[in-house]
């Protein structure tokens, strides 16, 4: 590409992550000639900075904790130790094998994929500036795909040397003596899990009452507790005051009540890791060239098919609004993408799933049980103990519980929330129930297959309904529906 | 700008919305079909008189819409640009190009507001796939009756609300049958009874409880009129058309008629009048793959065999390929019905409405019979037939019906008289 260039294309997909590259493949797909922009990697920050590399480093942090553990099963490990450099390679193999796969998808189907910064001049128009200079390129329709960064905090000025983002945090090259995560949130909870298991000393401080916010408060305090277990410091209604340097190159931080009554405390922290929330990437693209609306949050506003009031623009992925989640920004790549050809695509998803990789996982679809009742549905309630599932004791996973919630008149189900072992692989199940408009009890009578962790599933529903087979409950069938009397 | 349903023909002042051959959104070219309408006497399609695009549809499929009642909204080409942003340049640059997308665009609306009532805590319990068919068809699910269980919406519930079961006044009966059925599986199938099977529905039953029926049936030799046939077939050939017995018969009624004329009337009730008709159209019963027709043959009596036969066929033709005009479908002053084709003895036929007579052409088959041949009476080999005739007791008396028929009868056996006398 030379200088002052002028290409065209039917579609321009902007930002290849895990909406955008998705719905350039569902329109090449459909016929559609694409140009994919990117400023960075392929994959967006999921496969590079964010659910893939994480997940990654939380593999290695359970494993080498286990190894940990595993004399209590009589394998005996000794001098297992982590090796932050080579753990590092490996998490970059993972996102490579992954980028490099998307790479090859979007050739494959005909994409041409351009790596540079896009700057919109008008509703079907940009300037995209690459390494070898600048590309007028008109579109007959764009699909801003941009992402969302990290939320910076003005106290806590980013360094990734010392006050590191989750970016940074996903490449330390040396597991910090302590840390202090700034932030109860999902990413600060996952992240500080993986160091803590690699033997950082964390601190958690989270203005709010409680970890997770969003969260079955139920299911967070299990989390909480086995945070606890390991030692994690959990400062609630707890916010950072004020932070200086210290000359051996740490950061000593005043800690204050949220309600500003109380007295303040200090510690000293090797790394301060800051995860307060995220922000749209709808700055610096020329977005105010086209026209589009952006609602009260900062999200680009868009209707059900993903379009922007503006004809020619459409919006997908965390850009266009809650929640910030790969995989709904997955599914609204392919509506976009259909309603760009003309199909009569709409995102009418009933079950938006979510996972957290904490220390056990969390996994929640659906209405959680306050939310059930603020809808006005008179709300059944179950739940199942993984201590009562063969499979999970032999794992050695016993913690947590699945949680179901159920519309009482009519029997459907409203909501799953599993805190424990695997809960990110049996959200799924739920999902897929939810989706269909399945009863509580269809997930009853569903043949689960023994020994395994989705009969957790089963026995919740049971319970929702009175009668777990795994648990005693001492109501009668027949009065089923306030909640079940099996908490472990 | 609104398109209202304009006049369908003389006399018809509404007509039942069969099929819209448009969905809001598109973009539709002068003279392009819009729509299929079903008048009493025909359906036809309602050509567009305007370029531009669809905004709303307005009526129902199933509905019965008013000479005058606002069909659909739709917007001219032009005024389909003031929602774009787009530059002048790219609108004359490639003008074809964006506006489908612009039409999609239109449609989103809709299917916003059908996608909106789709959660968790909504009425409607729909599995993914269901609701995006019922996306894809333009159907708003909560207003389809649910037949699954807890009121789930099927597939098939969108598909029969689709066929017209869940449109109009059925809408409001149909759910809590269709709910208290057990499930059937494949044992039964339910198809809309609508379009010209409900006409026919509708004009029989109008004619069984308005009509005082009784039938008559006379047996005809119709050795001459085969022969004739045969004859006129072969001349027939040469200006290619094919001769059928069905213009010998017409012949043969209107020959009858004019010594009966109360058979070719109609009674008006409101005025207390018997109408007879001085002209003689022969309304001819069709089957076509969509149900039972009558286009008019007029003016039968001013018509020779051969321009008969002519009308016949392209009539047939035309019905078959649903192409009747309402002028093929309009002016019958009795009717005549051809069972014969298919067999059977005879037929009592189902008069067609307000008139007051049917006649039934039966099989001609070949059968020994007694004959007196220079006196002697000897077993020969005739053609045979029966003729039947069902008459308004109102206003026919047996004994004129029979009277008739046997008049009829003397032109059937001895074709030369309709020279002579017709």
């Amino acid at each position: 590409m030379s200088t002052n260039t002028v290409q065209t294309a039917d579609v321009v997909v902007l930002g290849a992550g895990p909406a955008g590259y998705v719905s350039a493949i569902r329109l090449a797909q459909l016929g559609k000639k694409v140009t994919v922009i990117d400023q960075a990697e392929l994959g967006g920050v999921c496969l590079n900075r964010g659910c893939i590399p994480s997940k990654a480093l939380i593999y290695a942090g359970t494993m080498f904790e286990k190894m940990s553990h595993a004399n209590e099963i009589g394998i005996e490990v000794t001098g297992a130790k982590v090796n932050f450099p080579k753990l590092m390679a490996w998490k970059e193999t993972v996102v490579k094998k992954l980028t490099g796969g998307v790479g090859g998808l979007l050739k494959a189907n005909g994409c041409n994929v351009i790596a540079g910064k896009a700057h919109f001049t008008g509703p079907r128009s940009m300037e995209v500036t690459t390494s070898t200079g600048k590309t007028t390129l008109n579109f007959q329709t764009c699909v801003i795909a941009t992402g969302s960064r990290p939320s910076a905090l003005p106290a806590l000025p980013v360094d990734n040397v010392t006050i590191l983002d989750s970016t940074g945090a996903l490449n330390q090259q040396a597991a910090p003596a302590s840390m202090l995560c700034v932030g109860g949130g999902y990413i600060g909870l996952e992240l500080g899990t993986f160091y803590s298991k690699v033997g950082t000393k964390i601190t958690v401080v989270e203005a709010g009452p409680g970890l997770l916010g969003g969260v079955d408060p139920d299911l967070a305090k299990v989390v909480e507790k086995k945070l606890r277990s390991k030692g994690v410091e959990i400062l609630l209604g707890t916010v950072v005051k004020k932070t200086e340097k210290t000359s051996d190159g740490k950061v000593k931080v005043t800690f204050a009540p949220t309600s500003g009554a109380g007295s303040e405390t200090t510690a000293i922290f090797d790394k301060i890791l800051v995860t307060i929330g995220r922000t749209p990437n709808t700055d610096g693209i020329g977005l105010e060239k086209t026209g589009v609306a952006l609602d009260s949050k900062g999200f680009i506003s868009v209707d059900a098919q993903r379009r922007t009031k503006v004809p020619s623009l459409y919006a997908i992925g965390d850009v266009a609004g809650q929640p910030l989640l790969a995989h709904k920004g997955s599914k609204e790549g392919i509506v976009a993408a259909e309603a760009i050809a003309g199909q009569k695509a709409a995102y009418d998803v009933v079950a938006m799933p979510a996972v957290i990789f904490t220390d056990p996982e969390i996994a929640a679809v659906g209405y959680t049980e306050a939310e059930a009742k603020a809808k006005g549905f008179d709300v059944m309630v179950g739940q199942f103990p993984f201590a009562a599932n063969g499979r999970a004791l032999s794992v050695m996973e016993p913690e947590g519980f699945v949680k179901m919630v159920g519309d009482k008149k009519t029997g459907r189900l409203l909501g799953v929330h599993i805190v424990g072992v695997e809960a990110s692989n049996l959200i799924a199940e739920a999902a897929l129930a939810l989706e269909m408009g399945a009863t509580v009890e269809d997930l009853a009578l569903t043949v689960h297959a023994h020994p395994t962790l989705p009969e957790t599933l089963m026995e919740a529903a049971e319970a929702t309904l009175g009668h777990a087979i795994h648990i005693f409950q001492k109501k009668p069938a027949a009065s089923a529906g306030s909640s079940a009397s099996a908490r472990v | 700008m609104e398109l209202k349903l304009p006049e369908l023909g003389e006399g018809v002042h509404e007509g039942e919305l069969i099929k819209w051959k448009v969905a809001v959104g598109d973009v539709v070219k002068d003279d392009q079909v819009l729509c299929e309408i079903m008048t009493d006497k025909a359906t036809m399609e309602l050509p567009s008189p305007f370029s531009g695009k669809v905004m709303t549809l307005n009526a129902k499929e199933g509905e019965v819409v008013k000479v005058g009642q606002v069909m659909l909204v739709f917007e001219g080409a032009g005024a389909a640009k003031a929602s774009g942003t787009s530059a002048p340049a790219h609108s004359t640059h490639a003008p074809s190009a964006p506006a489908p997308l612009a039409a999609v665009a239109a449609a989103t609306p809709q299917s916003t507001s059908s996608a909106s009532e789709v959660t968790i805590g909504g009425s409607v319990l729909a599995a993914p796939s269901t609701r995006r068919f019922a996306r894809e068809s333009g159907v708003v699910l909560s207003q389809v009756s649910a037949s699954g269980p807890n009121g789930r919406v099927m597939r098939e519930d969108v598909e029969r609300f689709l066929s017209g079961a869940g449109a109009g006044a059925v809408a409001a009966g149909a759910p809590t049958l269709a709910r208290g059925l057990p499930s059937l599986g494949n044992v039964e199938e339910r198809i809309p009874f609508r379009g010209l099977r409900k006409k026919i529905s509708e004009k029989m039953r109008q004619s069984k409880d308005k009509a005082a029926h009784f039938t008559y049936v006379e047996e005809a030799d119709a050795t001459a009129l085969v022969q004739l046939r045969n004859e006129a077939k072969e001349v027939a050939a040469k200006a290619g058309v094919k001769v059928t017995y069905l213009p010998f018969v017409m012949k043969a009624m209107v020959a009858a008629l004019k010594q009966y004329p109360t058979l070719n009337s109609s009674l008006d009730e409101e005025r207390g009048e018997l109408v007879i008709k001085k002209y003689f159209n022969i309304g001819l019963s069709v089957q076509t793959e969509d149900g039972l027709t009558a286009p008019v043959v007029k003016n039968v009596e001013s018509k020779s065999v051969i321009q008969l036969a002519r009308e016949i066929q392209e009539l047939v033709d035309r019905a078959r390929a649903k192409k009747l005009t309402m002028d093929d479908l309009t002016g019958s002053t009795i009717t005549l019905t051809n069972a014969g084709s298919i067999g059977g003895l005879f037929a009592t036929p189902v008069i067609n409405y307000p008139e007051v007579a049917i006649v039934g052409l039966n099989k001609i088959f070949r059968k020994p019979v007694v004959k007196t041949l220079n006196g002697v009476e000897q077993i020969v080999i005739r053609d045979w037939t029966y003729f039947s005739i069902s008459l308004d007791h109102r206003v026919i008396d047996g004994a004129i019906g029979a009277e008739f028929m046997k008049t009829m009868i003397r032109y059937i056996e001895n074709p030369s008289l309709l020279v002579l006398e017709g």
